[in-house]
């Protein structure tokens, strides 16, 4: 069964590339505004083999991966920690629930006025706009975990810090790696609108400016690489998760 | 007596969100102490006043509506071609076969990068974004609803059957309430991943809107205004929020689990 | 009179990646009269249910015809009513949104279709839960509507699916004299399967006794206990006890043999068998 799914994935982006082939190649619209299929592909290896790209990449890469280590970092300890303590729950909860539907994609002109429009104030954005996502899925993970199962330690005479690292980390980890996941579109997300908003480096801005230069071409080959990594990341995250939760 | 009732409400209201009404009064002492520019940070007070201003006497409504207009567009079709889609998926190995695979491979890719592509072919009016906003909230959408729709229990489908029910039938009047609690749950993160996406565009490329007031407004430091749209974006996002929960509740009264979040 | 005649009916299911062909039913034959309380016994998991759904048209037999009233069904129909073991009722529905629903398929006008479902939820002792949702409802009260929401339309025959398997022992047993006195008032014709030999053997006029899989009937046993059946009287006779223990030796001497087990209604065979085999 298995075997018979990955083909039919395969086949579904070949599916969908030959149909964006033939419709660039039908002449229903001009070749600037839709450029086959192998051209853009073979653009975006020239892109990559290139000069310019691979610097935006990097800024892209380095901002994203500071914001969204640092925002592990932060939120699930307090999502863990609300889970364990009644005071930091009810300090924390209405601030959550109020901020939860705000897009934070709201918090990046005023944090680009605080903080120019460089590297810092993209970090942060990433970091205030993981951060709910994975305090909450931290928090439910280790909320769920067995009453049962910790009053079991504790008759065992566990103390409460063993219990909290033994325990209640490899149970509630199935629910944070979810969270961790969404974390992970969300971030990608932010780096990329914050990049298209300032408009001074990154893959975002390249892709943009790319179009506002007219080079359309360029932008579909910019957007293929995108949705590669995209992809990447979140297959290299499952495989990461897929290995600590055998391992736990 | 009502008096007392009242006095009592706002006490455990008080009580309950303390953390918040601390934030608020710390940033407005912080922001009249003059200790941070009052560009960077003005009091709560004066944004509370500009709100007025603009909702008044300016374009505020004017915005508000364009990007609501944005957003429910985008939201409403994402539900009407998703929910449909998403439970033939789970009845027909067919169409699951063909729509499975890219909505899984799409699924992590930050979907914010196709607007420039769309820009392109619809210009930077409505049209891209509201088709921006489709793709986006489709996706969340379809998948819940699919998954859900998975979860429909066989033997109820046999029941409605051996009852007279016809094949035709059973898709509305078994698995589509059966499938509700999880359309409601792919809703909600449709809900906000549109107002995220809406007002993300509407900062990159965008002539009017809420997004664009808060670009233009931050551009010209005037950020009491900045303020005013993300205050308007918040109340939004909440009044929207509590609706759909307070819908839901009313809806899936027979739901046997507790609420969610 | 002949209600249902199940002829010939064999049932092979091909599953696993190597596309095993498991054969659950081998060449079934049946007859129940009209009226007639007839339960299925046998060992755990080897037919029993996949032919009730065969028979209520669920699932394609293999080979082999049902006939009920002499015509050949194949699909599921408002003549033949279910009652499943998880008691399968709609969950956005009140009791009586449930018990309404066939009235309302058959396209039975209002005043008349509350009459009915008023009928059975009298019947059914549900007075007073007509509004209530099945979350808030007990095992056995949900049993009860499940019940009545089948009888309310009318089906000429009713399948039942070990409807008291989700029952606690105590609700199980009342539960089934309930039965029995629903049954009284309408004389329908029952298809019952169930594990317990006592339950069947209390209820039914006649009791099959299946093989294990793939699954045959082995006899088909008379019980000529008179009704109303009392439990207090009857559990004490010597006819109870001995049709009991017959039926008992008919399926012990099937479960013995080869333990089947059930995955996903596909029957494979464990390894406890080539212990037995070893061993005789």
């Amino acid at each position: 069964m298995r075997k018979e799914i990955r083909v039919f994935y395969v086949f579904s982006i070949v599916i969908l590339s030959g149909l964006w082939e033939g419709l660039a190649r039908s002449g229903i619209f001009p070749s600037e505004v839709l450029p086959p299929f192998v051209t853009t592909l073979c653009g975006s290896i020239q892109l990559i083999v290139a000069d310019e790209l691979p610097k935006h990449l990097l800024a892209s890469g380095y901002r994203w991966a500071i914001g969204f280590s640092i925002s592990l970092v932060l939120s699930v300890p307090v999502g863990i920690w609300m889970a364990r303590s009644k005071r930091v729950y009810h300090f924390l909860d209405p601030l959550l629930t109020l901020t939860y539907p705000v897009p934070k994609a709201a918090m990046i002109p005023i944090l680009m006025l605080w903080m120019g429009a460089g590297d810092l104030s993209k970090v942060t954005v990433i970091i205030i706009g993981c951060f709910i996502p994975l305090v909450i899925s931290a928090y439910h993970g280790a909320q769920g975990v067995e009453t049962s199962l910790i009053w079991s330690a504790r008759a065992m005479g566990m103390g409460e810090k063993k219990i909290l690292f033994r325990i209640i980390l490899p149970a509630s980890l199935p629910t944070v790696f979810s969270g961790i996941r969404m974390a992970l579109a969300i971030s990608l997300i932010v780096v990329l609108g914050s990049e298209m908003i300032a408009r001074q480096s990154g893959l975002g801005y390249y892709l943009f400016n790319s179009l506002e230069m007219g080079l359309y071409q360029t932008t579909y080959s910019v957007l293929i690489i995108i949705s590669g990594i995209g992809f990447l990341l979140d297959r290299i995250l499952s495989l990461v998760m897929k290995n600590v939760l055998d391992w736990v | 007596m009502k008096t007392v009732r009242a006095f009592s409400a706002v006490r455990r209201i008080l009580l309950q969100y303390y953390s918040v009404f601390l934030v608020a009064s710390l940033w407005e002492i912080v922001g009249r102490s003059g200790a941070i520019h009052p560009v960077l940070l003005p009091p709560v007070s004066k944004v509370a006043v500009r709100f007025f201003e603009l909702l008044f006497f300016d374009q505020l409504l004017y915005h508000t509506g364009q990007s609501m207009f944005r957003m429910w567009t985008g939201l409403g079709l994402a539900t009407l071609v998703g929910v449909p889609l998403g439970i033939m998926m789970a009845r027909f190995a067919s169409v699951r076969s063909l729509l499975e695979p890219p909505l899984t491979l799409g699924f992590p890719i930050p979907k914010v990068g196709v607007y420039p592509v769309l820009i392109i072919f619809f210009g930077v009016l409505h049209t891209s974004k509201i088709m921006l906003i489709f793709i986006e909230s489709a996706f969340p959408i379809v998948m819940a609803t699919f998954h859900g729709a998975l979860l429909v229990e066989q033997r109820l489908i046999w029941s409605a059957e051996s009852m007279g029910t016809e094949e035709r039938e059973i898709l509305w009047k078994v698995i589509f309430p059966l499938t509700l609690p999880h359309i409601f749950m792919g809703f909600r993160i449709g809900l906000i991943v549109s107002l995220i996406v809406v007002f993300l565009s509407e900062m990159i490329a965008s002539a009017e809107g809420l997004g664009h007031l808060m670009m233009s407004s931050s551009r010209g430091f005037r950020s009491a205004d900045t303020f005013v749209a993300i205050a308007m974006i918040s109340i939004l996002g909440l009044l929207f929020d509590r609706s759909l929960l307070s819908l839901r509740r009313k809806m899936l009264k027979w739901h046997p689990e507790g609420e969610h979040h | 009179m002949t209600k249902l005649v199940v002829q010939h009916v064999s049932k092979v299911y091909t599953t696993g990646k190597e596309r095993q062909e498991v054969e659950a039913l081998a060449g079934i034959n049946l007859e129940v009269n009209e009226g007639e309380f007839f339960s299925l016994v046998g060992p755990s998991g080897c037919g029993k249910s996949t032919l009730l759904y065969i028979i209520g048209g669920f699932i394609p037999p293999s080979g082999g015809k049902i006939l009920v009233d002499g015509r050949e069904v194949s699909s599921p129909g408002v003549d033949r009513g279910i009652v499943f073991q998880e008691f399968a009722l709609f969950p956005w529905k009140t009791v009586i949104q449930n018990i309404l629903y066939g009235l309302e398929q058959r396209r039975i006008g209002k005043e008349e279709r509350l009459a009915i479902a008023d009928r059975y939820i009298k019947m059914t002792g549900l007075r007073g839960m007509e509004n209530l949702y099945p979350k808030e409802l007990s095992g056995g009260m949900k049993q009860r509507v499940a019940i009545a929401r089948t009888l309310a339309y009318d089906p000429d025959i009713l399948l039942m699916d070990e409807p008291f398997g989700s029952l606690d022992a105590q609700t199980r047993v009342f539960m089934q004299d309930e039965l029995l006195r629903i049954w009284e008032e309408t004389r329908k014709t029952v298809l019952f399967v169930t594990h317990s030999i006592e339950e069947a053997v209390h209820l039914s006029d006649r009791v099959a006794v299946f093989s294990r899989r793939p699954g045959r009937i082995n006899e088909i046993l008379p019980i000529p206990v008179s009704r109303p059946r009392i439990r207090e009287e009857e559990v004490c006779r010597r006819q109870y006890i001995d049709l009991v223990n017959h039926l008992w030796k008919a399926v012990e001497r099937e479960v013995k043999g080869f333990p089947c087990s059930i995955k996903q209604g596909v029957f494979q065979q464990t390894s406890a068998h080539v212990r037995y085999a070893k061993r005789n």
